[in-house]
């Protein structure tokens, strides 16, 4: 070393110095950059810890028994798990909402289709009784003398059920 | 990153079904009455047996409706009674 300075003589001092002196100066500016850096990633990380109630320092929990240690938690442990856990929950609830409605929507076709067909069912018998009531009533005479049978068919458009049974 | 001890329970989703199901007294399966007694005669203007025909097909359509709504609702509550009152 001292024999290679000891090569460099006049400017060659001055321009040793230079170099020197620019090589600290971009090791300044760099560590400059990085204490900025690291100041706003630290607001950053407090920020947006505070938001989710885990606060970002270091901190330690009363020990649980049988546990006889105090829990200690790294800085931005608790955070992250906070975060973990309300990303999980945002999951899961879309999931579940999502779950809900698609049961839902499938038991509603379920019970359509069953409807239309008692519907259609009804719809028919309901048609039919008219059917064997207008009869029924066409053949009452001039006398407005109603039977059995008229009282059959009544019933019958009614949903009724036989007395006698 | 596992868990560390001590830390809260991740909360639990809240999608919750809420329940719609009608009280029990709501779903009682109708029971249709007894009808005319059929061995009888009887004199009835054509006015007074069409308002007779009137309301005993009114009974069936909403015996009817009430049955498809209860089913609606709770498809075992009628479970085994004919689904429809106007057949023998």
């Amino acid at each position: 070393m001292k024999l290679a300075l000891g090569t460099v003589t006049g400017h060659g001092r001055w321009l040793l110095l230079l170099a020197v002196a620019a090589v600290a100066a971009a090791l300044y500016a760099w560590g400059a950059e990085g204490h900025a850096d690291r100041d706003h990633l630290l607001g950053w990380a407090e920020r947006t810890c505070a938001a989710t109630s885990a606060a970002f320092p270091a901190s330690s929990a009363e020990p649980v028994p049988p546990a006889k240690k105090a829990t200690v938690f790294p800085r931005g442990a608790r955070c992250e798990a906070e975060i973990r856990a309300l990303v999980a929950f945002r999951r899961d609830a879309a999931e579940s909402t999502a779950k809900l409605l698609a049961d839902a929507i499938a038991e509603q076709d379920v019970k359509r289709s069953h409807d239309v067909a008692s519907a259609a069912r009804a719809a028919r018998d309901a048609r039919a009784a008219a059917n064997i009531m207008e009869n029924a009533n066409a053949h009452v005479g001039p006398d407005d003398r109603v039977g059995r049978d008229w009282f059959d068919a009544l019933n019958r458009a009614g949903g009724l059920h036989d007395p006698a049974r | 990153m596992t868990r560390p001890a001590n830390l809260p329970r991740p909360p639990v989703a809240v999608a919750v079904a809420t329940p719609t199901r009608p009280s029990a007294e709501l779903l009682a399966c109708p029971v249709a009455p007894a009808g005319f007694p059929r061995g009888e005669t009887a004199t009835m203007p054509a006015a007074t047996r069409f308002a007779a025909i009137r309301l005993a097909s009114a009974y069936a359509a909403v015996a009817s409706q009430l049955r498809r709504l209860i089913d609606w609702n709770d498809p075992t509550a009628c479970a085994g009674v004919p689904l429809s009152l106007a057949k023998d």
